[in-house]
């Protein structure tokens, strides 16, 4: 039975314990630094392009708008390419609306939330088995409680990372943008810290899973990163134009990835986005109860 | 005979195809200090996790406290242990961590620092309260592990080699602390120093090979009230001897003169049979220890391959 008080116990201490470890505070560190390095390098791309369209308008008809970026972004031909690449007018307009910097921290975060998730939290329950810590703890809490707790604390951490990432990348936009509306910003990179976090989530849930049967830490590493191989790689071939008409419910096994459900997560419509969010949240909670029927049973 | 804070029956471990518990049975009564002893892969270590419910044992019956096997929601923070080479969080300050864990155990936050400040006290640890524990030596480190089994008021101490690696006038402190604990709780321990746990314990298990080979009362074991070492100055006339005392076995060796009583008899009894006869020959006694002595009890079962 799950101690709610003793599982956010668990979670507060495991939160400062990973925060006081070096290699967490690296990696997250790491992780903030390389978003606000990609995030100047697309600010400042975005607007050296910007000053190309300016100039190629200027030498064509001897003048150019006073903002080039938001003409294009105003413009029919760019909602058609994007409605286009999409197959989704809402999501379309909603894409264009979006302040791009939140649109690259969305996509930026949510491709490499699971490598973070893989480099600090994989092992949150194995390293602790592996060196007998975990044995001072479970005498007085149940298992259930205690692995719950360790993964609602690498969750934590998780935020932690994304929330600071994304002030890296507003800051980064007030920097170069000097952004003038930097409420449409942050909102969107809110959103977007929301959507990641579910993403790493379900991850999360998955490496907690496998972290849960084994008392090796290398192997449950190796085991975490064939896990997000197969992840990645299943879900491609399974979202293949081939599979899609030759293997009945190929669609709907697809839904079992993770990855699969990035896309909902764009659209501006809560009846699309939070199913999906749903979605997320339930992989986590299903891998995390997998690994968890193990380690139930088994010696700590 | 007072209620059983542990009774193990029939229960069998196996690694593999290592078997670390065979039929191990084992009854240990409720306010005992008690000395687990035995040779390397004996099964202890394993008894004692069975016991905290951190190893799964694969058959048989398990009574914690009368409450059945071990299970976090009827015995956390009534059951503590001090597991055998563990580690702790090493990036944890002292008393963060030992104040996590009385949270666990059910205290307040209030009442876990409290039992934080007293444990530590225990441990002499109080000046290194907010050293990492990463930072502390191997000595410090154990003694906090130490006092993480103290905190609170657990009815059973399982403590797994606990002097292990700390000085010898820690030894000794740790000793006063076990014996302190023993007032308010049942307490087992695991040990290869019999000399420490001959002075602690009043209840002994042996275990060999997974079994348990004796347990009981550790005067009945040793024999407490029917075997008697007397060292002399000379050797005596066993013949004079035996006559004033046909009941008696008796058994020069060396120096000292080995009785053996029947079970009716007490050590008065037996000190009153020969003394007179050994004073009135001149022969000069210089040391008389009655029962054996832990180490020698536990040398004999092995040497005997008892099963009781």
């Amino acid at each position: 039975m799950l101690n709610i008080g003793n599982a956010t116990t668990v979670a507060g201490f495991d939160l400062m314990d990973s925060l006081r470890s070096r290699r967490a505070v690296v990696v997250l560190a790491l992780y903030v630094a390389g978003t606000a390095a990609a995030s100047w390098v697309f600010a400042t791309s975005l607007q050296a392009l910007a000053e190309v369209g300016r100039t190629a308008a200027i030498e064509q008809f001897g003048s150019a708008p006073e903002d080039v970026l938001e003409q294009i972004r105003k413009s029919d031909g760019l909602h058609k390419v994007i409605t286009r690449l999409v197959k989704d007018p809402a999501l379309a307009t909603e894409l264009i609306s979006a302040h791009p910097l939140g649109l690259f921290y969305g996509g930026l975060a949510m491709v490499f939330v699971p490598v973070l998730v893989l480099l600090t939290s994989c092992t949150s329950v194995s390293a602790e088995v592996a060196c007998g810590s975990s044995r001072f703890a479970l005498f007085r809490t149940d298992r259930l409680s205690w692995a719950s707790g360790k993964l609602l604390g690498q969750a934590l951490l998780l935020a932690v990372g994304v929330v600071g990432g994304a002030a890296a990348a507003f800051l980064v936009g007030l920097g170069t943008f000097g952004v003038s509306e930097p409420l449409s910003l942050v909102l969107w990179l809110a959103k977007m810290s929301i959507c990641a976090w579910a993403v790493g989530f379900a991850y999360l849930g998955i490496f907690t899973g496998i972290s849960q049967t084994t008392r090796s830490v290398p192997w449950t590493r190796a085991l975490c990163f064939l896990m997000l191989m197969f992840l990645g790689v299943g879900r491609l071939v399974l979202s293949s134009r081939w599979f899609a008409e030759n293997v009945a419910f190929s669609q709907a096994l697809v839904k079992i990835f993770p990855g699969a459900h990035r896309g909902a997560l764009w659209h501006p419509d809560l009846s699309v986005g939070l199913p999906a969010i749903a979605a997320l949240l339930t992989i986590g909670i299903l891998g995390f109860f997998a690994g968890h029927l193990v380690f139930a049973r088994r010696d700590t | 005979m007072s209620q059983a804070a542990v009774k193990l029956s029939g229960i069998r471990k196996f690694y593999g195809s290592t078997r670390a518990l065979d039929d191990f049975q084992v009854s240990v009564p409720a306010g005992v200090v008690c000395g687990l002893v035995g040779p390397n892969g004996a099964g202890k270590t394993t008894a004692l996790g069975v016991m905290a419910g951190l190893v799964r044992a694969d058959a048989g019956a398990i009574d914690l406290l009368g409450d059945g096997p071990f299970q976090a929601r009827r015995h956390g923070g009534r059951i503590t242990t001090l597991p055998q080479d563990c580690l702790l969080n090493a990036h944890a300050p002292v008393d963060t961590l030992l104040t996590y864990y009385g949270r666990l155990q059910g205290l307040s936050r209030q009442k876990a620092a409290q039992e934080t400040d007293r444990v530590l006290d225990l441990v002499s640890l109080t000046d290194r309260r907010r050293a990492r524990i990463g930072q502390l030596s191997h000595g410090m480190r154990r003694r906090v592990a130490l006092a993480q089994a103290l905190l609170g008021t657990p009815e059973l101490v399982l403590l797994d080699e606990p002097t292990s690696g700390l000085d010898p006038h820690l030894v000794v402190q740790m000793r006063n602390v076990f014996l302190q604990q023993a007032k308010k709780s049942t307490v087992i321990i695991s040990s290869h120093i019999l000399g420490e746990l001959g002075a602690m314990c009043d209840h002994v298990v042996i275990m060999e090979a997974g079994r348990c080979v004796r347990n009981g009362a550790l005067d009945e074991v040793a024999g407490k009230g029917t075997l008697a070492r007397i060292q002399l100055d000379k050797p005596p006339a066993l013949d004079t001897l035996r006559s004033a005392a046909p009941a008696l076995s008796l058994r020069w060796e060396g120096s000292t003169l080995s009785v053996q009583a029947p079970q009716d008899w007490s050590p008065q009894q037996i000190n009153a049979a020969l003394l007179p006869v050994l004073l009135d020959a001149g022969i000069g006694i210089i040391d008389v220890q009655i029962g054996q002595s832990l180490e020698e009890t536990y040398l004999a079962s092995r040497k005997n391959g008892d099963r009781h």
